[in-house]
């Protein structure tokens, strides 16, 4: 070929490699049709829309794993979530493998890979009525062993299933006085009116949330495990790396409980899937215990704090003084900053949105406002306990009236002042964990979290870093106090 | 001729209802120490009150070389109280040389001042470095004294200077006081209770009472020629009594 017909043969095999990576496809997500699945589902498309470029086709609730797998072969589902106990004994007929790592290296044989588990293990779970079970001291399916008189419901499937009751009894040497056939949708009725004693549900059962029941244990690990995965195709996988390693956001991040939670909001509480699933991913419930995201809303924080801080005090101070010199006016403002001191945090917050939007500026408002108060007293009580002789004594040595003010009364009412807003900066500490709620961020994000899903250790990684952060304060303001407040007065 | 610096012509000054100074006439003259004395309640602060412009009066006049004015102005004159009036944030030195900084004395003029002014006093420099609440009575009203004389006023107003001194540090005072006037030469205007303490460090005594002026003159005229009974049974009161 000669130099031009290799300069256009470049051009177009340039342009035919760079377009589809530059242009981004259209991703196909999928889910079996039942309400776990269709929310996993859904919640890999958020990710996938909010974190990259691509488009999310969904085909919410295709059908069951066997119609996905092909669909994934085809080349038109791209991704959906399984669970490892469904892939090994339905899909590679091979129940002897329990791990992820086994299951993917054959998996890998079928041009698919799965991504670790999503933290929670779907199996079954044989379920009595709390009280039932307090008052027969049964805690693990062996128990039962003990009470052969127990009535037991169970799916008729269930009853037939090799992994199902058979292998209970087997397992656990059990032998029931009567087994009934009752369907799904029934058992929790069926054990609240006392029918029946145990019935088999699933550990994320929506029920299981919202009725006092007590799941037994399976010491023997009778049943299969199913542990959530990503199923992806690996030829996409491959082609955009971006879009897998953002979904790898929720692996090991959704307990068992927090799947409960999030089922039990749609089948119970009748919620909207996307708006159940926004709020899951919105709340960074997933990336609470990533450092990257700690840190920025450690930083929210700080600057929650300080920054409305500074807005109180230059407000504040200038406010107090000006009610010391004019006191009739001064009642006023200082009853009005009281006042405001008083509406509780959350409901300014909400009084703000309207005016301010979401997010920090309404957050920032709120604690501008909220710490005008200790901040106005302290100024205003440290100027009114000066000594009126030492005032005079100013006067007298020919201060103006502004001299006077710098060079002798915010000196002698600064360890009052520093008081005041040391206050007003713990307490921003606290009302900034409020800041959350409105979306503006910092440590009151896990708080909420926490609140959302019932999970308390993520509470806790909200509230005691914050409290710590009072505490440092605490400390630091003293320090502070040490450096400004003349010796005379706090007489070190 | 005596030349006359100060004048007080029918000062009336009341708070509420109660008239505390009532026509009250006084001529001060220059260079020379006087006292006013009197019991308490008499009016003898407030007369120094509307002085240094910290109360107004009523009716009347204030001369200063003849000008009326509504008070003395700063820096014309110094003025000391019985509490010091120091400002605790601030040390000795920092006190005294507080309004000279305020005006853009440079520091090595200022320092030099506060030695000359420590040296008068007999106050050691070093303790100049120490805060109001760690000096004594005395070693305060040495401080608010030398701070009153930093920018050289023509008057210097002493309110009951040494009223909350242990006597033999009031004793001790008292000497140093009266060389210090004595090397001074400025207008002094003293407030004493103690007719003694008066007569010793001034050349003239003014005797108030319920806002008049009773008598003026010097102990030995208020014993031998007393001008009211007053004045002749506060007289015996003092001298008899073994006060001070």
């Amino acid at each position: 070929m000669n130099l031009l017909t290799q300069i256009r043969l470049f051009l177009l095999l340039t342009i035919v490699f760079l377009t589809p990576n530059l242009v981004a496809k259209n991703i196909v997500v999928s889910s079996k049709p039942f309400t776990e699945s269709r929310l996993l589902g859904e919640m890999l498309a958020q990710i996938i829309e909010d974190s990259t470029n691509h488009q999310v086709d969904r085909k919410i609730g295709l059908g069951q794993m066997a119609m996905l797998i092909e669909g994934m072969k085809a080349g038109e589902v791209d991704f959906y979530v399984d669970y490892t106990g469904t892939l090994a004994h339905a899909l590679l007929k091979k129940p002897e493998l329990k791990s992820i790592d086994s299951i993917k290296k054959e998996i890998n044989l079928l041009g698919l890979d799965i991504s670790n588990h999503l933290g929670f293990n779907n199996t079954y779970a044989i379920a009595m009525l709390e009280d039932n079970a307090a008052k027969l001291n049964i805690h693990s399916l062996q128990d039962l062993s003990k009470h052969p008189g127990l009535i037991a419901g169970f799916n008729t499937d269930f009853i037939k299933r090799n992994d199902g009751f058979p292998n209970l009894q087997k397992v656990y040497d059990l032998n029931f006085n009567e087994v009934k056939g009752v369907t799904h949708g029934l058992k929790v009725q069926a054990l609240m009116s006392k029918k029946i004693d145990l019935a088999e549900l699933y550990a994320t059962d929506s029920k299981l949330a919202k009725y006092p029941l007590r799941v037994l244990k399976d010491e023997k690990n009778a049943f299969a495990e199913y542990y959530a995965v990503i199923v992806g195709r690996q030829d996409t996988i491959e082609r955009y790396p971006d879009v897998w390693k953002n979904l790898q956001k929720i692996v090991g991040k959704i307990s068992r409980k927090m799947m409960t939670n999030l089922n039990a909001q749609v089948e119970i509480d009748k919620k909207n899937e996307k708006e159940v699933v926004q709020q899951f991913l919105n709340t960074k419930a997933i990336a609470s215990a990533s450092y990257p995201d700690w840190f920025f809303r450690m930083l929210e924080h700080i600057l929650l704090v300080f920054i409305p801080l500074l807005f109180s005090i230059c407000i504040g101070i200038p406010l107090a003084i000006g009610a010391f010199y004019y006191k009739k006016i001064g009642k006023f403002i200082l009853g009005g900053a009281a006042i405001v001191q008083t509406i509780p945090s959350i409901a300014l917050l909400c009084f703000l949105i309207p005016l301010a939007g979401i997010g920090s500026p309404p957050a920032y408002i709120a604690l501008i406002l909220y710490g005008l108060l200790p901040i106005m007293q302290g100024t205003f009580v440290g100027l009114q306990s000066i000594d009126i002789k030492t005032l005079e004594s100013a006067k007298t040595l020919g201060l103006s009236p502004t001299q006077n003010l710098i060079h002798i009364m915010l000196p002698i009412a600064s360890r009052s002042i520093i008081s005041g807003i040391k206050t007003s900066a713990i307490i921003n500490v606290g009302t900034a964990t409020l800041a959350a709620f409105i979306g503006a961020g910092g440590f009151g994000e896990f708080i909420v979290a926490g609140l959302n899903l019932y999970d308390i250790p993520l509470i806790l990684s909200g509230a005691i870093p914050a409290a710590i952060f009072a505490v440092i304060l605490h400390f630091g303001f003293d320090w502070l106090e040490s450096l400004v407040v003349s010796r005379g007065l706090t007489r070190r | 001729m005596i030349e006359i610096m100060i004048e007080l012509i029918n000062i009336t000054k009341s708070f509420g209802d109660q008239t505390v100074l009532k026509q009250l006439n006084i001529q001060i003259e220059p260079h020379k120490t006087t006292a006013i004395i009197g019991a308490s309640g008499s009016g003898k602060s407030t007369i120094f009150r509307i002085l240094t412009g910290l109360e107004t009066i009523d009716h009347g006049k204030i001369l200063i070389d003849g000008a009326e004015v509504p008070h003395f102005k700063p820096p014309g004159f110094g003025y000391v109280i019985q509490d010091g009036g120091l400002f605790p944030h601030l040390t000795g030195q920092e006190n005294i040389e507080l309004a000279a900084k305020i005006q853009g004395l440079p520091l090595q003029d200022r320092e030099k001042k506060t030695h000359e002014l420590a040296n008068l006093m007999s106050l050691p420099f070093d303790l100049l470095k120490k805060f109001p609440y760690q000096l004594s009575g005395g070693q305060k009203q040495r401080v608010a004294l030398a701070r009153s004389l930093f920018l050289d006023p023509h008057i210097l107003l002493l309110d009951e200077p040494l009223g909350a001194l242990d006597p033999i540090i009031r004793y001790d005072l008292q000497q140093e006081l009266k060389e210090i006037f004595a090397t001074l030469k400025k207008t002094v205007l003293l407030i004493t209770h103690d007719l003694k303490e008066a007569s010793y460090l001034s050349d003239v005594i003014h005797l108030i009472h319920q806002g008049k002026l009773l008598q003026t003159g010097t102990l030995k005229d208020f014993c031998e020629t007393p001008y009211s009974p007053y004045v002749e049974n506060f007289t015996k009161a003092y001298i008899l009594g073994g006060q001070s």
